[in-house]
């Protein structure tokens, strides 16, 4: 047998190997000029842990932050998050944050890219979001935002309820977004 | 009138994708509009 990833043509695909795969797509979808993409039945018992990665942009001229809410049944819940992200000028010599955003009815990721050009990417890992416990966030993002500015973005949160959520809600604070977003499971056997 | 608003629905389940036009209860329990990034100009 292999040890993957090691895989060669015409070897027999292994449960003992196929069990190490670290994530596996669970599903994507492209939305455009949209107020937000809601993804529903995306996390199950499967899983444990989700990584997220979502590339977009808005048709604001003005700077967007981008956030995230969890859902049960299609509805976003909007109570019960404490969230924050930072984001810093990738042209400055600074070492100080330009600025922050903090919520409590959502998680927060960070500045989009903005008029339908620069594209703002992130990955953000979810942990727990199916179990009935509290669930935790951590984001990456980078991409062109309004004012031309280079950012990258670090952002964390929390959400405190119990509830089992299986879905989850992509928006930005006001205007439309474009773009992609792919939802993956870490492996768990 | 204003312009309609568009809300894109994805079922991971059945791998369906919607686009379609919210409903006056979907743009209601929308998030009041934050104010844009600072330091940037505003609209």
């Amino acid at each position: 047998m292999p040890t993957p990833p090691d895989f060669t043509a015409g070897t027999a695909l292994a449960a003992a190997s196929l069990n190490k795969i670290g994530l596996w797509e669970i599903t994507s979808a492209s939305f455009t000029a949209a107020a937000f993409v809601q993804v529903n039945n995306c996390f199950s018992s499967s899983y444990d842990n989700y990584r997220v990665t979502v590339n977009l942009y808005s048709d604001s001229t003005a700077g967007r932050y981008c956030h995230a809410q969890l859902s049960i049944g299609g509805t976003p819940t909007t109570t019960g998050y404490y969230s924050k992200s930072l984001w810093y000028d990738l042209t400055s010599a600074s070492s100080a944050m330009v600025d922050y955003d903090i919520q409590t009815t959502k998680f927060c990721l960070g500045p989009i890219g903005y008029a339908n050009t620069g594209e703002g990417s992130y990955s953000f890992d979810l942990f727990y979001p199916q179990a009935t416990r509290n669930t935790k966030m951590n984001a990456n993002g980078t991409g062109l935002m309004a004012g031309a500015y280079y950012v990258s973005t670090v952002s964390g949160g929390l959400q405190t309820g119990t509830s089992s959520f299986d879905g989850i809600r992509i928006l930005p604070t006001a205007s439309n977004i474009t773009g992609l977003i792919t939802i993956y499971g870490y492996g768990k056997v | 009138m204003s312009d309609p608003i568009y809300g894109t629905f994805h079922d991971a389940r059945t791998g369906e994708t919607v686009t379609r036009e919210l409903t006056p209860e979907e743009i209601a329990a929308l998030p009041e509009p934050g104010e844009p990034l600072t330091p940037f100009i505003p609209e």
